[in-house]
Order: C-alpha cells, then sequence, then structure tokens
C-alpha cells in the first residue's frame, strides 16, 4: 500500500498530464451521439486534473528549486528526455488551467452549436498541453506540447459555429505557427549550443550576448504573440468574437498565460543581458500594453471584447511586473496571473448563464440587472471588481505587489503601469456600474437569472476570488521563492568582452545588477 | 594471386550490390511474366514485384551492418548507399500495394507497369551508390526512362501524356546540361571520380581552367537540381505530379528526390569543402528559394494533387538545407538529411495512399473544397490523410515533426542560423495551405453537387490501400514519439 502512494507520489505530475488525454480518448470512443455524455465525462475529467493540480500544489514547498521531478530517458542520443517538475509557479499555473477548463466545460454546458464530441475532444487535449508545458523542464518536450495545446486551440475556435469561425482559427494557426517556427528555431540553437534540451542546464551555459540577443528575440516573438504583446494581439480578438464561450474563457483564461510563462521560465533566465539590452523595449511594450488595453475597455461595447481587453492590460502589467526584475514584481505578476485567470472564468461563466446567447452580450443587456437579479448583479460586481484589482479581492494581491515592486526599480514605468491600471479600474467601474443600475432594457425577458447548479458554481468562484484576496499569504509563499529565482537569473548579466591585446581568449565579466 | 582470396572478394561484392540484384531480377521475371500472363489484371505482376522489394530490403537490412567493405571503380555500396536504399524501397513498395486497386478502379490494368517500378526502384539504388560523374548520368538515365514511361501509363489521358512529355524535355535538358558540365570538369581537372575532383579543387580554383570548371559544375548541379526539383529548376514537377497515375507520382515526389539527393549528396560533399563560401552560399540560396518559393506558391493551389505537387517542392527546399553546411557539420547534417527522407517518405506515402483511396484520377482538378464534409462520411480516411498532412507540416507527435526539428536543430548547430530561420517561415507558410484541406474536412459542411458525387463514384475501399495508411500512419505516429532506434540507424548510416 504503502509502495503504491510513493509511485503514485513520484508520479504525480505525469499523472496529471496524463489525465486528460485519457479523458479525451474515453470521449473520443464514446458513440457519436452521446453529445450530454461527452461534457459530463469532460467535467469529470477536467475535475480529476483539478483535483491533481490541487495535490501537487499542496505538495509543493516553495522552494524555488524544481520539485516532483520525473525523469524518462527519451532520445537519449540527442539529450532529450521526457523530464518533467514543478516549482510554486508552475504548480499554480497547473491548478489555474485545469479550473480554467472545468469552467468552460460548463459555460458551455448547453452550447450545442457545433459537434459536442469533437470540442470536448479538442478541450481535453488542449488541457493535456497546457498541463504538459508548464511542467516541462525539457524544451523538446516543451515544444511538443506547446504544439498539441495549439493544435487543439485552433480546432475549438474552428468549431465556433459561425462562418467567421474557420477563418479566426486559420489566422490563429498562423499567428501560432510563427510563434512556433520562432521558438523552435530559437530553442534548437540554445539547446544545439548548451548541448542539452534539459532547461536548467541553459542557465549555467554561457551564451555570448550576441547569441543571447538573437535567442531573445526569437523567443520574445514566440511568447510576445501568445502574451499578446500589444500590436501582435490581433489574433485573440478574432479568436474570442467569433468563439463559445468555452473557448473564450480557454484563449482568456489560460492561454495568454503561456506566454507570460514563457518569458518567466524560459527566455528571460535564459539570456540576461538580452534582458537588459532590450530593457526599455520589454517595458515600454508591456506599459503600452496596459494602457492600450484599458482604453479599449472604455471603447468596448459587447462583452467579449472588453474582457478581451481587460486581458490585454493585465498581461501588459504582467509584463511589467516581469520585465522589472525585482522579486516583489515577479511574485505579483504571477499571483496576478491566477487571479485573473479566475476572476475571468467567473464573470464568462455569468454573462453565459444569464444570456441565452452563450456570451454573446452587449453591456447594456445587462441594464438593470441590480433590480430583476440582485444575486447576479452582486456577483457580477465582483468579478468585475476582482479583475480591477479592489483590495480584499484576487485582483489586489498581485496587482499591489507588482507595482510596489516594479516602483523600486523602473518607476518611471512603474507609474505608468499603476495608471493603465487605475484607468482600468475606473474603465470597468463606469462600465458595470453603469450597466447594473441603469434603466432595464427593453427586452425583459432576454435576461436569465442564475439559479441551480450555475449559482453554486459562481458561488465557489466567488469563494475563491474572496479568498485569494483576504488570505494572499499561502500562493505568495509557494511562489515567492521561484520569482526570486527567476529575478537572480535574469539579473546576472554577463557580459563577454573581447580580449585585451596580449590576452588569449575572452574573459567572462559578472556584475550582480545594482540593488539587492 | 590467389583463387580463395579472390573468390571471398568476389562473394563479398556480390553480397554488398545483393539488393540491387534482386530488384533486376524481380524486374525481368516481372517483365516476362506479364508478357505471358493470359489475363491483364494478372495478380502475379505485383505479387512478384512485391516479393523482389520486400527481399531487396531484407537483403539491405541484412548487408547494412558490414557494408563498404568492398567496391568497384565508380560505384561503392556504402552505408549511405543501403540506407538510402531502404527509404527509396518503402514508397517504392507503397506503390506496388496500392496500384492493383488504383488500376482496377479505372480498368486500365495493362501489363509492364510493377516491372517498370523495379526498374525505377533499381536505377535509385544504383544512383545512390554511385562516386563518379558518369555512372551518376547512367544511374539517373536508368531511373528516369523507368518513370517516363510510368508517368504516360494512362495514356489515354491527355494530362497523363502532357505531364510525360514535360518531365522527358525537361529530363532530356537536364541531361544534357548534365554531360556538358561533365565534359568541362573532364577538360579542366582531367577526372570525373569524385574524390580526384574534392582532391584537385583548390589546385584547378587557382589555375587558368577556373571559369571552365565552375561552369562545369554549376552545369553538372543544374542536372541533378532538376530531378531534385529545385527551384528555378522545378517548373515540370506540378504537371507531371499532377498528370501521372497517382502512385506514379508518389514515386516522383519521393523515391526519385530521395535517389537523386543522396547523389547530389555526394556530389557536395566532395565539392563543399573546397568551394568554401561560393558553394556555402550557392546552397543556401538554391535551399532557401525551394523552401520558400515551393511553399508559397502552395496557398493558392485549389487542386489536392498540385498542393502535394508544391509541398514536395517546397520539402526538397527542406532536404538541400543539408547541403550548404557539409563543410563544417557533415556528418550530422547527413544524418538530418536521411532522417528527414524517412520522415518525408513516409508521410507522403500515406498521403498519396489517401488520395488514391478518394479516388482522383489524373489530371483531375478535384478541388480542395471537395473534401468539405469528409471527415462526416469517411472519418478514418480524413483521419489518416490529416495525420499525413500535419506531419508534412511538421506538427507533433509525428515523424514529419521530428525530422524537420532535428534538421533545424543541426542547421543552427552548424552555425547556418538564417537558414534555420527561413525553414521556420516556409514551415509557417507550408503549414497554412496543408490546413486547407483539413479545415475543409473537418471544419466546413459538405458541398452539394455534381463534384461531391464525382468524388464518391470513384472511391477505392481495398484492404490494401488501408493497410498502407495504417501501416504508415503507425510509423508517423511511432517513430514521431520514439525516433530513438531511427535516430541509430541514421547515426551509423552517415559517412
Amino acid at each position: 500500500m504503502n509502495a503504491l502512494m510513493e509511485y503514485i507520489l513520484t508520479h504525480l505530475v505525469s499523472g496529471a498530464v496524463l489525465l486528460p488525454l485519457v479523458g479525451a480518448a474515453i470521449v473520443f470512443a464514446l458513440p457519436a451521439r452521446a453529445a450530454r455524455g461527452s461534457r459530463a465525462v469532460a467535467l469529470a475529467f477536467c475535475l480529476a486534473s483539478l483535483a491533481t493540480s490541487l495535490i501537487i500544489l499542496f505538495r509543493v514547498q516553495g522552494t524555488g528549486e524544481i520539485e516532483l521531478i520525473d525523469v524518462l530517458p527519451w532520445i537519449s542520443s540527442l539529450g532529450i528526455s521526457y523530464r518533467v517538475g514543478v516549482d510554486g509557479v508552475s504548480a499554480l499555473m497547473l491548478s489555474l488551467v485545469s479550473f480554467t477548463a472545468a469552467s468552460s466545460v460548463l459555460a458551455s454546458w448547453n452550447d450545442g452549436r457545433a459537434g459536442g464530441k469533437a470540442y470536448h475532444v479538442a478541450l481535453l487535449t488542449g488541457l493535456c498541453g497546457l498541463t504538459g508545458l508548464f511542467v516541462s523542464i525539457d524544451a523538446f518536450l516543451f515544444m511538443v506540447f506547446w504544439c498539441v495545446a495549439m493544435a487543439s486551440f485552433c480546432a475549438m475556435i474552428g468549431m465556433g459555429g459561425e462562418r467567421s469561425a474557420i477563418k479566426a482559427a486559420l489566422a490563429f494557426a498562423i499567428f501560432a505557427a510563427i510563434s512556433g517556427a520562432a521558438m523552435f528555431v530559437s530553442m534548437a540553437y540554445a539547446a544545439k549550443s548548451a548541448g542539452s534540451f534539459d532547461i536548467l542546464r541553459w542557465f549555467s551555459h554561457r551564451y555570448g550576448v550576441n547569441e543571447q540577443i538573437w535567442l531573445f528575440g526569437g523567443l520574445a516573438l514566440a511568447f510576445g504573440i501568445i502574451l499578446p504583446l500589444a500590436g501582435l494581439h490581433v489574433w485573440l480578438r478574432d479568436s474570442v468574437m467569433d468563439s463559445k464561450a468555452g473557448t473564450t474563457m480557454m484563449l482568456l483564461g489560460a492561454v495568454v498565460k503561456v506566454g507570460a510563462y514563457g518569458f518567466f521560465r524560459i527566455a528571460m533566465p535564459l539570456a540576461p543581458a538580452a534582458v537588459s539590452y532590450f530593457s526599455t523595449a520589454i517595458l515600454v511594450f508591456a506599459v503600452a500594453g496596459a494602457l492600450y488595453g484599458a482604453m479599449l475597455v472604455i471603447a468596448g461595447r459587447d462583452f467579449k471584447s472588453v474582457i478581451t481587453a481587460i486581458t490585454i492590460s493585465q498581461m501588459g502589467l504582467v509584463l511589467l511586473g516581469l520585465a522589472s526584475l525585482q522579486d516583489y514584481a515577479a511574485a505579483g505578476a504571477v499571483l496576478l496571473m491566477a487571479a485573473h485567470g479566475v476572476a475571468l472564468c467567473g464573470i464568462v461563466l455569468l454573462a453565459g448563464s444569464l444570456s441565452s446567447e452563450a456570451g454573446d452580450v452587449a453591456f447594456r443587456d445587462f441594464s438593470g440587472l441590480a433590480g430583476r437579479a440582485p444575486i447576479a448583479a452582486f456577483l457580477m460586481a465582483l468579478f468585475s471588481l476582482a479583475l480591477a484589482g479592489m483590495p480584499g479581492l484576487a485582483g489586489f494581491a498581485g496587482e499591489s505587489l507588482l507595482l510596489m515592486g516594479s516602483f523600486q526599480t523602473r518607476t518611471a514605468y512603474s507609474v505608468a503601469g499603476l495608471s493603465a491600471a487605475a484607468l482600468l479600474a475606473c474603465a470597468l467601474a463606469i462600465k458595470v456600474a453603469g450597466s447594473l443600475f441603469g434603466e432595464a432594457a427593453d427586452d425583459e425577458g432576454r435576461l436569465k437569472g442564475v439559479h441551480g447548479w450555475r449559482l453554486a458554481t459562481l458561488a465557489v468562484i466567488a469563494t475563491v476570488v474572496v479568498g485569494m484576496g483576504v488570505w494572499p499569504g499561502w500562493l505568495a509563499g509557494k511562489v515567492w521563492r521561484s520569482s526570486q529565482a527567476f529575478v537572480k537569473l535574469s539579473k546576472r548579466v554577463e557580459m563577454i568582452v573581447p580580449a585585451a591585446a596580449g590576452e588569449a581568449g575572452s574573459s567572462v565579466v559578472r556584475s550582480d545588477g545594482d540593488d539587492a | 594471386m590467389n583463387d580463395s582470396f579472390e573468390s571471398t572478394a568476389l562473394a563479398m561484392l556480390l553480397e554488398s550490390f545483393s539488393p540491387l540484384l534482386v530488384l533486376l531480377v524481380a524486374a525481368v521475371v516481372a517483365l516476362m511474366v506479364s508478357a505471358f500472363a493470359r489475363r491483364e489484371n494478372s495478380r502475379l505482376e505485383p505479387a512478384i514485384a512485391l516479393a523482389g522489394i520486400l527481399i531487396a530490403m531484407f537483403l539491405g537490412w541484412y548487408v547494412w551492418p558490414r557494408a563498404g567493405a568492398v567496391s568497384v571503380p565508380a560505384m561503392a555500396m556504402d552505408r549511405l548507399a543501403l540506407a538510402g536504399l531502404l527509404i527509396a524501397c518503402v514508397p517504392s513498395l507503397m506503390v506496388v500495394l496500392i496500384s492493383p486497386a488504383y488500376f482496377a478502379a479505372r480498368n486500365a490494368a495493362r501489363p509492364g507497369f510493377y516491372s517498370l517500378v523495379l526498374l525505377a526502384t533499381f536505377g535509385m539504388g544504383t544512383l545512390m551508390a554511385c562516386r563518379d560523374l558518369i555512372s551518376i548520368l547512367l544511374a539517373l538515365m536508368l531511373m528516369s526512362m523507368a518513370l517516363y514511361a510510368l508517368v504516360a501509363f494512362l495514356r489515354g489521358r491527355p494530362q497523363s501524356v502532357e505531364g510525360a512529355l514535360k518531365f522527358f524535355i525537361m529530363s532530356a535538358f537536364a541531361a544534357a546540361f548534365y554531360c556538358m558540365g561533365m565534359a568541362f570538369i573532364f577538360g579542366s581537372l582531367g577526372s570525373t571520380d569524385l574524390s580526384t575532383i574534392a582532391h584537385r579543387f583548390d589546385y584547378v580554383l587557382s589555375g587558368e581552367g577556373r571559369s571552365v570548371f565552375l561552369f562545369g559544375l554549376a552545369m553538372v548541379s543544374s542536372g541533378l537540381a532538376l530531378m531534385v526539383t529545385a527551384v528555378p529548376f522545378h517548373a515540370w514537377a506540378p504537371d507531371t505530379l499532377d498528370g501521372s497515375p497517382t502512385p506514379v507520382a508518389l514515386l516522383i515526389a519521393t523515391s526519385a528526390k530521395a535517389a537523386t539527393l543522396v547523389a547530389f549528396l555526394r556530389l557536395a560533399m566532395s565539392i563543399a569543402a573546397p568551394g568554401g563560401v561560393l558553394w556555402h552560399h550557392l546552397a543556401w540560396g538554391i535551399s532557401a528559394a525551394t523552401m520558400l518559393w515551393g511553399a508559397l506558391a502552395s496557398l493558392g493551389q485549389s487542386s489536392l494533387k498540385r498542393l502535394l505537387a508544391y509541398i514536395s517542392i517546397s520539402n526538397a527546399g527542406f532536404l538541400m538545407m543539408a547541403l550548404p553546411s557539409l563543410a563544417i557539420a557533415g556528418e550530422g547534417m547527413t544524418r538530418a538529411l536521411l532522417m528527414y527522407l524517412i520522415a518525408y517518405c513516409v508521410s507522403m506515402a500515406g498521403a498519396y495512399a489517401a488520395l488514391v483511396s478518394l479516388g482522383l484520377t489524373p489530371g483531375e482538378p478535384v478541388d480542395v473544397r471537395h473534401l468539405s464534409g469528409l471527415a462526416k462520411r469517411r472519418p478514418w480516411l480524413s483521419a489518416g490523410l490529416t495525420l499525413f498532412l500535419l506531419s508534412l507540416a511538421g506538427l507533433p507527435p509525428t515523424l514529419g515533426f521530428f525530422g524537420k526539428y532535428y534538421l533545424i536543430y543541426e542547421a543552427a548547430g552548424a552555425g547556418d542560423i538564417s537558414l534555420a530561420a527561413v525553414a521556420g517561415l516556409a514551415s509557417v507558410i507550408s503549414l497554412v495551405s496543408l490546413l486547407k484541406p483539413v479545415s475543409a474536412m473537418y471544419l466546413r459542411e459538405a458541398v452539394s453537387g455534381r463534384r461531391a458525387g464525382s468524388l464518391r463514384s470513384l472511391q477505392v475501399h481495398r484492404g490494401e490501400i488501408l493497410a498502407v495508411m495504417l501501416i504508415m500512419a503507425l510509423a508517423v505516429v511511432f517513430f514521431g514519439l520514439l525516433p530513438g532506434n531511427l535516430l541509430a540507424f541514421v547515426y551509423s548510416s552517415a559517412l
């Protein structure tokens, strides 16, 4: 019995990766008629993988090292192995994506527009891909899971049901392929140069400054598309507009996190010299994204464009936190990602239950909600405020840590980020308050109240949102050391200066940045 | 000297060339059988061809570990040649398996087809073992003679005849270029042996014969580049591949290309090191242009067969990525080339088997649109075709991904990061065009009308095609996930 427990515990992470795949196989094997069965199976497996990732999150010590490592030899002649493991950050991301996946099954529960079975297969393989890439510490494995995830989401977008959905899927495929190609080439070079596909070993390999600049350029393009950086966000808007509520949730709640995670785990620690070289550019992009997103919120009319804009804005802030190279800011960025994901799940699920048309609602459709469905109005306000970073709710801890931290190292950008956050909060408050308490729209019957299992689910999500707000210490403890390790790696500036005359070869000069 | 030594040497020689000899014997036997067969669609001829190729593959596999011990002038059955033969035999085997159903569905079975396939395969095997410009030319002719006849095999169709004629004329020009180049090279350095060329390269370059020699080299390379379908010598390929019977198109797009590439590789290996920057830039340009041009042109194709033809051109560019950096990382690039060849041949074989099963006739402009909703009508065929197309596009967990990735990995390692970046760009572009049929099958509703009907009417349901697709699909997925054994094979096959 003990041996069994031992076995399960050592392969816990692999289990989390495999579970959705098993689910996908089962859903695939279901008879074609069983669309209803497919969503139940999908939900069960998403919940199971949520449970697994929560166990992992509980078991992770938060030492800053990779824990629960599981290694199998794979393609040994190239130094490729199946190597998975988690630290606090990846465990948190793992929980976030399975949480998002479970919510997204619920969000599209009654949405029978396009083939239910295929949709759920894609959702589960997508979850497998995301889980896998958050736990991979082998670059080749990372790329494989990356492709599995992107192909699945491409299929999910294409199954949106609208005619334009296929176009959106193709656009997504093109952007994902560009991102993938940039990543593959960079990683191939990094691996060949370091002689291994083990990402952790890359950090101790000394890449030359020029190498770092090219590597970082490629990786930043790859992850910047997914993040999305302002300017590269076109795919996100198109994909979200034409997709089902569940797909929207996965894209905004989980997929964009891959971009930030890529910067956090690979791009920035790998190329510290390039980070300092491109510092201004990254910060400008980050702040521009935050501000641009906030302004898009003001301009947004329908629900989906508003939540997309919120996501762009918040991901800009996340990048600001990472690029500030400060412990608090990095930890805050990670927490903000988690908070954003959870609150977003809540608000999309709520909007989907309110409207019969599964999320295709304009904000003014919610007019008078406070009078007709007070509970729904309360939840709507709660989730919006959490997204806006109100104290006591999920977004606050991350956002405040992030801005405080970045204020110490990148003051000007931090102030700009703060104004972006404030702008976002104002815009969201005006939008939501204006619609909740405004005059009721003409078509009384359009908005349903929130009842039954939807209400229960939303209550659970709301509890998580509040819990993350009032007691962020536990999560912060999990990610704190990893963030420190990230900052330490990304800040070591290595410069290979050309050898002075008379000296053979080149010498390596290290400095540890300007502040402790 | 003494008899026993000579007889041992002869035995070793026979042994190392046995795969080729078996192919030749099988071709002759198949020809005889077809000449005396009573019925036109005799099952005996494909059976002989099948057996011949299988025995040749087995012998190749058996001889491979101790290959290269003996050689005759101008030829050597080393591990590279044997590995190339094994790779080229896979599509030939698939052609033999899928052709009976293809011709039976069109009532076009005629004797001689399988013997020609065997002869072409024999030519390919020979080509890959050649180490002299003259023997390369002879083997090239041997291979293409058989292919001309195969392209025009459905002679009633004007597209077939057109394709064959284009192929023939272009090949004739290529052969003429090649002969002229050979003469120039011989004139400038006095030999056509590849190792001698490598040896005297520097000497010639610094002497008076420089321009004559370089001109000759360019001519010889362009003769080979035509068969590889490198841009700008690719123009015949889409028409020929579109017009030929689908199994033959597979043969031309994969085995013939593989064989010519191995010969090209041998030539390149002897001139890459002394050629230096000149060779690097030239090969870089051809490879990049082929990748990009094939991928870009495939974007505009609406016919599935033409789409695959352009994808095969683009893949030729990928294969030629191995050529520029041969001087720096010859072994690594050769491995990567072999790996990519395996991935490419297997994926293409599967895709063409699916085309046969769809019932596409030569030259018929079957639009990608007509695949709409195919996933509902024939789910397994659609799944298989999707797998092979994605493998061609280089998406994991397929062999195509590993092949492409390994190639990029080696190219980046050899310092050709810019070529790797171009390869990345070209894969993105070809992915877009390969996703079109996939999205048509899965995401679009079926179109009603005459065209959709005609697509359904010629469907070929046969066990052999299913078997081919199944074997290829298993290979694509299994080796995509666990390429270790293939990698070991490729490692010890590289020179």
